[in-house]
């Protein structure tokens, strides 16, 4: 099967945040001090007894219909010829688009390296025939990889499961969210218990900037002044 | 994913490999990013097995080596905690400690050659400004000062406070000793008695098989926070297999946030849940009634018990009287954990938890949850409480006899031990210890003064009472310290001895639980040792031996050997005894020795136990004997929350952390810097404390040692905690300053723990000796 057709699925409902994953992934990829390509987020709802506790796996979701892509002005953000959003540093010009507008946060702009750092996917491993390392080392096993139809057909029997124990809000996300998510995600609860986006389509206005800029692609000038202003807003933000 | 579909992906990687290779040679552009090269592990130079040495689980490993240095470590898939050797195909798993054990390895700041002090003043605030000495200054200095203590003031006066290891057992025999503490009162003592007195008539413990459980009730018992690989894999595969799982525990953690119900028990009021169910259980005549038959003892005197003590499901919740927890809850819960449907059922325990040594009834509760697992039929049964399956292997002492001639000079051991120990009945037997009156003894030279102490392994705050046990530590002439850290135990030492870690070390490691049949480990170096210096344990004690005029005892005195024993020589001859070899064992293609017959890989349920009558007890002969209440009885904690004090304290760890161990880990670091007070929301907004506030922690000065104790932290303000109670991870408050990464992080809870006095002790009556490590009641306030 073509790796296009692979896909991961990450349940949130077996999560316990040890950080496995991000560590390996961490180390395996030399990663700045306080810069992760995944990270656990933990959200709490209710109150006291009736509390809960959810945690959510954060990494780059490669949506077939991404929206770091699309407003990337130079093409350093692309899809590669398996269908993942991967980064070129080469043609990159900090502008910070992507960061802005990746609906899940999860690109960090890395200032000591002057890259975008985000989830690969693995994409060498996976290229080689490999899982991502956070299939092979998450130890609750709450991590698989596989054919998507298969890992569709797992989640959703393992959202059957979960609302059968009385789960009833349990759903599979990422099936449909951004034109189809690489990463697909079992929920226990509504998706906005996870801080997951309300809005799963491509803004009309981003097509039209894509449109727009797409001819001129390759020529920074847009670009840059965007960069600029973008620079001088986040050290303004900074500083503040 | 079938096996051979992974030889292919090897088998093609390699291809792609090799095409990558060609691609290089003929000038084509390499990887963009230096660390591309990382990401493919699977092309490495050299894959080594070893087994993980962070915590006691042993988990079978396979080390990724590139350029000479590890880069990455993977589950071994044989291996029954990592992986499944009934189905190795779906890869092997350790935990994120292991995964993080990479830069343990190569942390600068481990210990590199032997130190002395040379400040003459010991304590939290003093440097003892350490001056590299060479191994022969070393040995000679300590083999001098111990001989010389020992002759001045009996062979008693000296201290091992090491886990048990072979080597060092027989250094403090033929020294004379009587006094080797361990720190399994603080650990798991409790449960052993109840195992002991119950199921097993002595020796180690419980394994679980989790993952064939379909019902699981856990009583403080946080397997999936704490990580320890079996736990969290074990509940993660029941939980995938539909199991349900109930969480009582005063704090939401990590296996209360998966659980299908989370209950917030009072602390210290598990038992009274575990007798009501007991109650219910045997008044309706719920239990397996097969099982029951067949393989216990005491039903009868059980049942009467429970219903002349009136452990009622109303009796319980009314002294529990926490939310959720009815008597109708304990009822409903009762029935569903005995329910033919949910069956296997069992309650999971291990170490730390609420039948751990955490409350003075910790062993009463043990007793009341192997009451509650045989009822149900789940002891040594799949998808129970198995008993280990280990290897029958001939022990140091069988192999490496020491000569008529040579134990005649050996002097013979006082009984009275400096932590109370040998009150313990036949419980003693276990080679352990108490931390929690060692200081106690050594402070008030109870029943002896002791003056030296070779300590390996061990942090002083992780004892109770971390600052009386300091100024213990501090009373000794001498303390010779085994480490790869200069911890604060170095730093309370003389004389400091560097220790490779387990990462660069030669040896192997029986499956000692979590296993259906027995399995050995072999553990390989992966890369070699980084700091020449560096001596393994069992080779120390050798030469300390020789420079004490101890060579003769350590002499190979085996069929056919000859030089000094070494561990190389006691592996190959246990192998031996087994059929196999040590060289057999490194050229396993699985990392693991196993038994040949496929039969014997086979799970056998005992029909057989351990106690007098080969049943299981629930009327404890063994305990009866020995003073102790036979049947599960009440009792209640030291120490209730009042008006001055008003909260519980509970203890616990973070995933990504191991005790004292992975403080100075940088990937650790990075998952969890550093702890904080744990507190309900509600309430601290009641007290006017915010979310990361600095706050006071104050235990009240109860006990023998009257002392302030007192530790500042940042308060965390969740809703998953009892309004009443405060959380708070174990592992910090560092003053070793060579500890870089871990110095001054945090605060050590072990500063409000209560150590105790021979006579406190002596008063609790508990087989299991426990250190009640939670007990008390402290209270908060804004710093």
């Amino acid at each position: 099967m073509a790796i296009a057709d692979h896909a991961m699925l990450v349940d949130q409902s077996l999560c316990i945040n040890c950080d496995a994953c991000t560590m390996v992934c961490k180390q395996i990829y030399s990663l700045t001090d306080d810069i992760y390509r995944t990270q656990i987020d933990t959200y709490e709802h209710g109150t006291y007894h009736e509390s809960i506790e959810v945690f959510n796996k954060k990494a780059c979701m490669h949506c077939r219909e991404a929206l770091c892509v699309i407003t990337c002005p130079t093409g350093a953000m692309h899809k590669n010829d398996d269908d993942l959003t991967v980064f070129d540093e080469r043609t990159c010009i900090s502008c910070n688009y992507c960061v802005a507008n990746c609906p899940y946060g999860v690109i960090t702009f890395d200032r000591t390296k002057g890259i975008m750092e985000k989830c690969s996917l693995c994409d060498k491993r996976v290229e080689n025939n490999l899982e991502p390392f956070c299939y092979t080392v998450c130890s609750p096993q709450a991590i698989k990889y596989g054919s998507r139809p298969a890992m569709i057909a797992d989640g959703n029997a393992r959202v059957q499961m979960l609302k059968a124990q009385g789960f009833e809000e349990a759903n599979l996300y990422g099936v449909d969210e951004f034109g189809g998510l690489r990463v697909l995600l079992v929920l226990q609860y509504t998706p906005d218990k996870y801080n997951l986006p309300a809005e799963t389509a491509v803004p009309m206005g981003s097509r039209v900037l894509k449109y727009l800029i797409s001819p001129f692609g390759g020529i920074a000038a847009l670009a840059a002044v965007g960069a600029l202003i973008y620079n001088y807003a986040s050290n303004k933000k900074g500083s503040a | 994913m079938k096996s051979d579909g992974l030889n292919m992906k090897r088998r093609s990687f390699l291809k792609a490999a090799l095409a990558t290779g060609a691609a290089v040679g003929a000038g084509m552009p390499i990887p963009r990013f230096a660390e591309a090269a990382e990401e493919v592990v699977e092309d490495a130079e050299k894959k080594v097995f070893t087994f993980c040495g962070v915590c006691s689980a042993n988990c079978g490993m396979i080390a990724y080596v590139k350029n000479g240095r590890l880069v990455h470590i993977e589950g071994n898939p044989h291996d029954f905690v990592s992986g499944n050797p009934y189905n190795p195909e779906d890869g092997g798993r350790i935990c994120v400690k292991g995964y993080n054990a990479v830069k343990t390895l190569y942390d600068p700041d481990r210990l590199k050659y032997p130190l002395r002090r040379t400040n003459p003043n010991k304590g939290i605030n003093e440097d003892p400004g350490f001056e590299r000495i060479s191994w022969e200054e070393a040995l000679e200095e300590t083999a001098s000062r111990l001989k010389e203590s020992i002759a001045q003031h009996g062979p008693e006066s000296h201290l091992h406070v090491t886990r048990s290891n072979d080597f060092g057992n027989r250094l403090r025999q033929v020294m004379g000793t009587p006094n080797h503490v361990c720190h399994q009162s603080t650990c798991f003592t409790t449960q052993q008695a109840a195992w002991a007195g119950m199921v097993m008539g002595s020796g180690r413990p419980w394994t679980h098989d989790l993952e064939n459980a379909k019902y699981i009730l856990t009583m403080g018992f946080d397997g999936m926070g704490k990580a320890k690989n079996p736990h969290l894999q074990g509940l993660s595969k029941a939980l995938q297999r539909g199991a349900k799982l109930v969480s009582l525990d005063p704090y939401r953690s990590k296996t209360a946030a998966r659980a299908h119900k989370w209950l917030p028990i009072r602390p210290g009021y598990d038992l009274a849940f575990a007798l009501a169910m007991i109650h219910v259980i045997v008044t309706e005549r719920l239990y397996n009634q097969e099982f029951v038959e067949n393989y216990t003892e005491g039903i009868e005197e059980l049942r009467s018990h429970v219903v002349s003590r009136g452990y009622t499901p109303e009796w319980a919740a009314d002294l529990i009287d926490s939310p959720g927890i009815t008597a109708d809850a304990i009822r409903e819960i009762a029935r569903e954990f005995a329910d033919p449907a949910n069956q296997p059922a069992h309650i999971p325990s291990h170490k730390r938890d609420g039948a751990g040594p955490n409350h003075v009834n910790s062993t009463n509760l043990a007793q009341a949850q192997v009451t509650l697992d045989a009822l149900v039929g789940s002891i040594d049964r799949p998808g129970g409480m198995t008993l280990p399956r280990n290897p029958s292997m001939p022990g140091f002492d069988a192999l490496f006899p020491i000569s008529e001639d040579l134990q005649e000079q050996m002097p013979e051991i006082r009984r009275e031990r400096i932590d109370n120990w040998e009150e313990r009945g036949p419980f003693m037997s276990f080679p352990h210890g108490n931390f929690a009156t060692l200081p106690y003894g050594i402070l008030n030279e109870t029943p002896y003064p002791v003056k030296t102490a070779l300590v390996r392994g061990y942090n002083p705050l992780s004892f109770p009472d971390h600052l009386t046990m300091v100024e213990a530590f501090k009373k000794l002439d001498f303390i010779v310290n085994c480490e790869i850290y200069p911890s604060e135990m170095s730093w309370l030492s003389d004389i400091v001895l560097p220790e490779p870690i387990w990462l660069e070390s030669t040896g192997m490691g029986p499956r000692s639980y979590h296993s259906l049949y027995p399995q050995i480990h072999v553990r390989n170096p992966v890369v070699p040792q980084l700091h020449e210096e560096a001596r393994g344990f069992g080779g120390i004690v050798v030469a300390l031996a020789e420079a004490m005029g101890y060579g003769e005892y350590f002499r190979d005195t085996s069929e056919g050997g000859s030089g000094n024993i070494s561990g190389g020589k006691f592996n190959n001859l246990r192998l031996q005894a087994l059929g196999s070899s040590w060289n057999e064992l490194v050229n396993s293609p699985t990392g693991l020795w196993e038994p040949e017959d496929p039969a014997d890989r086979e799970f056998v349920p005992r029909e057989e136990f351990g106690t007098p009558s080969g049943k299981i007890e629930f009327y404890s002969t063994l305990f009866e004997e020995n003073g102790f209440d036979p049947l599960p009885t009440w009792k209640p904690r030291r120490e209730e929350p009042d008006e001055e004090y008003p909260f519980y304290m509970v203890i616990s760890r973070a995933p990504m952390h191991k005790m004292t161990q992975t403080q100075n880990n940088v990937l650790a670091l990075a998952g969890y810097p550093e702890n904080s007070a744990v507190m309900n929301k509600a309430r601290a907004e009641e007290m006017g404390i915010s979310d990361g506030d600095e706050v006071y922690v104050e235990a009240r000065s109860a006990g023998w040692m009257d002392r302030e104790r007192k530790i500042k932290l940042k308060a965390k303000l969740i809703e998953g905690v009892r309004p009443d109670t405060v959380m708070i991870y174990h592992g910090f408050g560092r003053y070793s300053s060579y500890m870089t990464q871990a110095y001054g992080r945090g605060a050590n809870e072990g500063d409000l723990v209560m150590s105790m006095s021979f006579d406190e002790q002596n008063r609790l009556n508990d087989p299991g000796m426990g250190a009640a490590m939670q007990d008390h009641a402290v209270k908060i306030y804004k710093a």
